[in-house]
């Protein structure tokens, strides 16, 4: 074998002896004539190297394009082969595009909700601090324990501030409407750092009490209501009646904690307000300065709660920071990841399938391969040749995927339930389309690895007429292992949306305490300048309600601060009488009016409903939920007993005596868990609670009517009352109950669409592989047949044989969903994630699966006259 | 490297002239074309004489020439080269391109020297 360098050393070495040929011809000795031909050819070593250099640049741009060229070759001939079997291929590929279609479009979720970074500066410092009521923080927080943490913290926080949530009624030159909107302490904008579009954030002076006529507007209010004109700015406008300048405009991609408020105003606590320790109504936020982590800032915080537990004792809950960005994500992070992980089992699916499609395909190939092989194509080439049409398969996939991913992410954002965080910021880009990417190579991979592998091992016997057309011992085995995975990977999908279904149905079994049907709910806001007075407040309201009574059709009408499963409320700490603070029940708090058991359907257990009687002067009255009653007064009778709560001080404690028990309420929703629940009458409400709800109340009218008939009867016995009033946060108690079940079902159901394609796809891979393998078996049952073997017996043979590796991945599928089980149980309702019943059920539903899919094949091949079979090669 | 005065270094890149040259002739193997440069310039042309065998590497990578295995005139094995199209296309170009840069480095030695 001569080296490539050998050329280079014949080629000097002849110059050194032709040049000294052609010295010693001069005259020179033969020594001296050799000694200077080597002299004058110059550094031996030197141009050595540099021809070698000059050799192997070159051998690596020659290789590299016969590379090329052979790649150009392979995708020719690839898809030629693909066009010659235009079938098959586009069944492979709308099979891998469907499975990078669902793992696109939930990715392209995954990537807006989880893993984009907040579009805040730094956005890991942002934390959310609160009150941790029961351990259940960080919950909302009462001014003043904001201003006492502000006060303590100074070394933790850049900057700490509070954001009260409020609607306002806004009025310029234009009609007026209702918007919400936050009031917001000094530095919640300076915060999250995210500079304004037009004009300027508040300044510090403007966060006191009568400077604070200044407002900021979101985006969207902007280019709605003002056609994005910058001069908005320093333009007056009145909310709730009261002048106020506009500084500034945020930019669209501005929103905290979502894009829910169209208008801020500073908060400008009063001395009054910040004395206030009972009343949680705030968000708070904080950037923690530069290298504390948020262990040490909870450590420090822990300190200050005690501090201050010490000047306050009846407020005992202490404080909990997380980071906002976790606690925005919340719980859809397990359910993001529940439904990537199910996109993937399908995508696997997918493959599974696409490489059995292969396997046939490469099967019945195995002669044309051989021919190759005999031809001298080294296995290498020929696994790259399949290589390359996998490839070229995965590359449409991809395309059709990418665009099937399109249309998928919009319909899931169409049909998704609202409070999904930064959804909206969903789209297909650049990082999303390298997943697609990515996920069609790994596909392609997978599933045309194995078939090219064993393509290229096809030998020459293949090349013999009398070799039977299909696979050997060992393909079949390789396709049992891929029914195998198949069956198990969608079991494992099945599973978990046979549980995630049933959660859901369970909860939709649950009574929510009241009866929602016919009832329509609807807020109302009195501006604080017009209704600074209390009594004015109540008259009001019972003017409304009276009002609505009168509407044609309505049964019942009546007004809530807070209507269950809607916006609004709060909570606070109540004592039974001979009970000291550290026995404080904390409960929700619920004014209403006398008719609203009557109009929500809640029953009366015990005692009495409110009665027109009740009014501020006479006796203090409260009605417990039954949780209430059990909480506080466990093993007695509540009726009669005296509460202390929202008013009052230890030296006069406003005692409020129960007069009656009602049912419980979910007001969470369906699946959230019973709380216990307090009512007082509006005519009795504490004079500052009507500061705590922002004057708010909801409308709870129980009617015969159509919804919309009833809400524009409505509108205009409010407006009969006050011309200046809207309703706003319209909806009928059926759609709240139906909203509070939204996001469990939209979760079940996509599991069960995806696991659904899955159990189809994984049908026809079973199918596909079963009717294979009986066929090669063709020969044996004709003579089985040709024997005496009835029809039954080669059914059974077959179908028996194909149990096997679906035994097998049913088993598979069982540990497989069983491991993942962890992942879906804070999502399961009423249900455990090992639900032997559910497991059971979508086992017997594979199993019959199946069983139907090689059945089929295994009847038709009994069918055969045997005679046929025998003869057949 | 020789010192005598009266010879000239060679000039960057004229080396793959000269070759280019000498293979519009004919095919040649690199002691052929060295031999030839060496009385065509009558020595003038100082080289390492070794220098030539990259240069015809990196024309033959930038397949201005072309090689292949032949045996010499005293039957030896030999490498030939040759020029191909695209070599004579090159040595037209850059033969013209000498010839101006001669003429105009001429015309400015030559130039009658100008008083005041």
């Amino acid at each position: 074998m001569r080296r490539p360098g050998d050329d280079l050393e014949d080629e000097i070495s002849f110059h050194l002896e032709m040049r000294a040929r052609e010295l010693v011809d001069e005259g020179w000795p033969q020594e001296e004539a050799r000694a200077e031909a080597r002299h004058r050819f110059g550094d031996l070593r030197r141009i050595r190297r540099q021809c070698q250099t000059i050799r192997k640049e070159q051998e690596v741009h020659v290789r590299r394009a016969a590379y090329l060229e052979e790649l150009l070759k392979d995708l020719a001939y690839g898809v030629r082969q693909l066009w010659a079997a235009r079938g098959f291929s586009a069944v492979a590929v709308l099979t891998l595009a469907l499975g990078i279609g669902a793992t696109t479009s939930i990715f392209g979720v995954l990537r807006a909700v989880l893993l984009k970074p907040l579009a805040f500066e730094n956005p890991e410092r942002i934390a959310l601090v609160g009150e941790n009521w029961q351990n259940l923080g960080p919950v909302n927080v009462s001014v003043g324990n904001f201003v006492d943490w502000r006060r303590a913290s100074s070394d933790l926080f850049e900057h700490l501030a509070a954001l009260g949530y409020e609607s306002f009624n806004l009025s310029d030159t234009g009609e007026p409407e209702r918007v919400l909107g936050a009031r917001v302490s000094h530095g919640f904008f300076e915060l999250l750092g995210m500079p304004p579009q037009e004009g300027r954030w508040f300044l510090a002076e403007e966060d006191r009490p009568g400077n604070a006529s200044v407002a900021i507007l979101s985006h969207r209010l902007w280019v709605r209501r003002y056609g994005s004109d910058p001069g908005v700015v320093g333009r007056e406008v009145r909310l709730n009646g009261v002048a106020h300048v506009v500084v500034g405009v945020m930019p669209k991609e501005f929103s905290y904690p979502a894009d829910d408020q169209d208008l801020w105003v500073p908060a400008a606590f009063t001395p009054a307000q910040e004395a206030m320790h009972d009343e949680h109504y705030l968000d708070v936020i904080g950037r923690l300065r530069k290298g504390i982590s948020y262990e040490a800032a909870q450590a420090r915080l822990n300190a200050i709660g005690e501090e201050l537990e010490k000047l306050y004792p009846n407020d005992t809950s202490g404080i909990k920071i997380v980071p906002y960005g976790e606690w925005l994500v919340g719980d859809y992070r397990t359910r993001l990841l529940i439904l990537m992980g199910a996109a993937s089992l399908l995508l696997l699916i997918a493959c599974v399938n696409v490489a059995n499609l292969l396997l046939a395909r490469g099967a019945a190939r195995s002669r044309e391969m051989a021919v190759r092989a005999a031809l001298g194509a080294r296995a290498g080439r020929l696994v790259r040749q399949l290589l390359a049409e996998t490839s070229l398969l995965a590359a449409l996939a991809s395309v059709f995927g990418t665009l099937l991913g399109f249309w998928m992410t919009e319909a899931l954002i169409a049909r998704a339930p609202d409070g999904i965080p930064r959804l909206s910021e969903t789209g297909i880009d650049p990082a999303v389309l390298g997943f697609t990417v990515l996920a069609a190579l790994l596909a392609s991979l997978l599933a045309g690895l194995l078939p090219a592998l064993s393509g290229a091992r096809a030998e020459i016997p293949a090349l013999r007429s009398e070799h039977r057309a299909g696979g050997s011992r060992s393909q079949g085995r390789i396709r049992y292992a891929l029914v195998s995975a198949e069956i198990a990977l969608s079991l494992a999908l099945l599973a978990g949306a046979g549980l995630l279904v049933r959660s859901a149905l369970e909860m939709g079994r649950v009574e929510p305490g009241f009866d929602p049907q016919g009832v329509l709910s609807a807020r109302v806001t009195l501006p604080r300048d017009a209704y600074r007075d209390a009594e004015r407040v109540v008259a009001t309201f019972e003017r409304i309600v009276e009002g609505a009574g009168e509407i044609p059709g309505v049964r019942r009408a009546a007004v809530t601060s807070q209507v269950p499963m809607g916006p609004g409320g709060g909570s606070n700490g109540l004592i039974p009488e001979g009970k000291t603070r550290e026995d404080v029940v904390h409960s929700r708090l619920r004014m209403v009016s006398a008719d609203y058991f009557a109009a929500m359907g809640i029953p009366l257990l015990e005692g009495r409903l409110f009665q027109s009687s009740d009014r501020r002067g006479s006796d203090l009255v409260i009605v417990v939920s039954e949780a209430l009653a059990k909480t506080a007064f466990p093993g007695e009778s509540a009726l009669g007993k005296r509460i202390s709560c929202c008013e009052g001080s230890p030296e006069d404690p406003k005692w409020k005596t129960v007069i009656g028990v009602v049912g419980d309420v979910r007001s969470r929703g369906l699946g959230g868990e019973i709380e216990p629940e307090f009512y007082l009458p509006i005519a009795q409400a504490p004079p500052a609670a009507w500061e705590w709800i922002q004057r708010t109340l909801t409308l709870v009218v129980k009617a015969d009517s159509k919804p919309d008939v009833l809400v524009s009867a409505l509108r205009e016995k409010v407006r009969g009352v006050d011309d200046a009033l809207p309703l706003h946060g319209i909806a009928t108690m059926e759609e709240r109950v139906f909203r509070s079940l939204a996001q469990p079902r939209f979760l079940a159901a996509l599991l069960l669409v995806m696991s659904l394609l899955g159990l189809a796809l994984a049908s026809v891979g079973v199918y596909g592989v079963i009717g294979y393998v009986a066929s090669l078996r063709a020969h044996e049952i004709g003579v089985r047949m040709a024997l005496g073997a009835g029809a039954r017996d080669v059914v059974l043979l077959i179908v028996r044989q194909a149990m096997a590796p679906v035994g097998m991945g049913m088993a598979l599928g069982l540990a497989l969903s069983l491991a993942s089980s962890g992942l879906l149980s804070s999502q399961l309702f009423a249900i455990r994630p090992n639900d032997p019943w559910t497991l059971l059920g979508v086992g017997a539903l594979l199993g019959l699966v199946a069983l139907t899919a090689s059945y089929i094949p295994a009847r038709r091949l009994a069918r055969v006259d045997p005679k046929e079979s025998l003869y057949r090669v | 490297m020789g010192n005598e005065p009266d010879n000239l270094e060679l000039v960057k890149g004229s080396l793959d002239v000269l070759i280019l040259k000498a293979l519009s002739r004919g095919p040649a193997h690199g002691y052929a074309i060295s031999r030839w440069i060496r009385l065509v310039t009558k020595d003038a042309l100082q080289v390492e004489e070794g220098a030539l065998y990259p240069a015809l590497h990196r024309l033959d990578a930038r397949r201005l020439i072309a090689s292949e295995w032949g045996v010499s005139e005293n039957n030896r094995r030999a490498r030939f080269y040759r020029l191909t199209p695209k070599g004579a296309k090159e040595l037209e170009r850059e033969s013209n391109a000498w010839r101006r840069f001669a003429r105009a480095m001429g015309r400015v030695l030559d130039a009658p020297e100008e008083s005041g």
